[in-house]
């Protein structure tokens, strides 16, 4: 069952589980690991180029156009420059194991399956 | 600067020549292709041969590893926070009544969860100072040309 907010997880949290299934590794390499990994997928966000991740999701950078904004406290009109924002989008694995998690426990379950799927 | 000088795939393998720079990358239209190839995981599982030294093989498992880790906390509803990049949060979406668009049949879509990144400010400055410097760069190098 998805609970909200059950808690966090944080980084050192997963290298700690990552550490559990590895008994034999060495724990500050595999805190090397996980930073690495995530700086290269940053790296490649910095880049401009996409990152897709089998069974979780893909990441990539989106445009967002110059605009006008307002300040909402003062009403003042203000400039926003065109710039990239990151973006991400869970995969069809995650997405249906999300599905059948949350399904799992809940009453209400017209239907486990995504229509955004097609099945 | 470079493709080559900046460690990236060399842009010929997608149909540009060689000496591009970053402003043809991020300036023109339809310049950016070696660019906007995707990060595979062999590309990862390069950097971390090159940085921790650990093998393939290794790089693989653990890859696999973490992510099922991640998909483990999400489906316990936690939120993944990883610093200097981003969190990962699940969000409950209520049932309601959609429609088809081809045949606008009305169907009901049932409740469920999704998953929404935000990117850490760190992550989202540095995507926006990458860009920032090479529109510069490309504008600079489009005056160059039209001035003589």
């Amino acid at each position: 069952m998805v609970r909200k907010n059950a808690s966090t997880m944080n980084r050192s949290d997963l290298i700690r589980l990552l550490a559990e299934k590895n008994p034999r590794m060495d724990s500050k390499t595999l805190e090397r690991y996980v930073d690495v990994v995530f700086e290269a997928i940053s790296e490649a966000l910095v880049e401009n180029r996409r990152v897709e991740i089998r069974g979780f999701g893909s990441f990539w950078t989106k445009e967002r156009s110059e605009r006008i904004s307002r300040n909402p406290r003062s009403g003042e009109s203000v400039f926003v420059a065109a710039k990239r924002v990151p973006a991400f989008r869970p995969g069809r694995q995650l997405r249906r194991e999300l599905v059948e998690a949350g399904g799992a426990g809940s009453r209400r379950r017209a239907s486990a399956l995504d229509p955004r799927d097609g099945t | 600067m470079k493709c080559l000088e900046m460690g990236l795939r060399p842009c010929n393998t997608t149909g540009l020549t060689n000496g591009c720079t970053l402003g043809d990358v991020f300036g023109g239209k339809g310049g950016y292709s070696f660019m906007s190839n995707s990060l595979t995981r062999k590309d990862i599982y390069e950097k971390v041969r090159e940085q921790v030294g650990l093998p393939y093989a290794e790089s693989h498992r653990l890859l696999d590893q973490m992510f099922v880790i991640v998909r483990e906390g999400l489906k316990r509803g936690e939120d993944i926070k990883i610093a200097r990049f981003g969190v990962f949060a699940v969000h409950h979406k209520k049932a309601r009544i959609g429609r088809n668009p081809k045949t606008k049949r009305e169907v009901m879509i049932s409740e469920r969860y999704s998953i929404s990144f935000r990117a850490s400010g760190l992550l989202k400055e540095r995507i926006r100072h990458a860009n920032q410097q090479a529109t510069q760069r490309a504008n600079q190098q489009a005056n160059r040309k039209q001035e003589p």
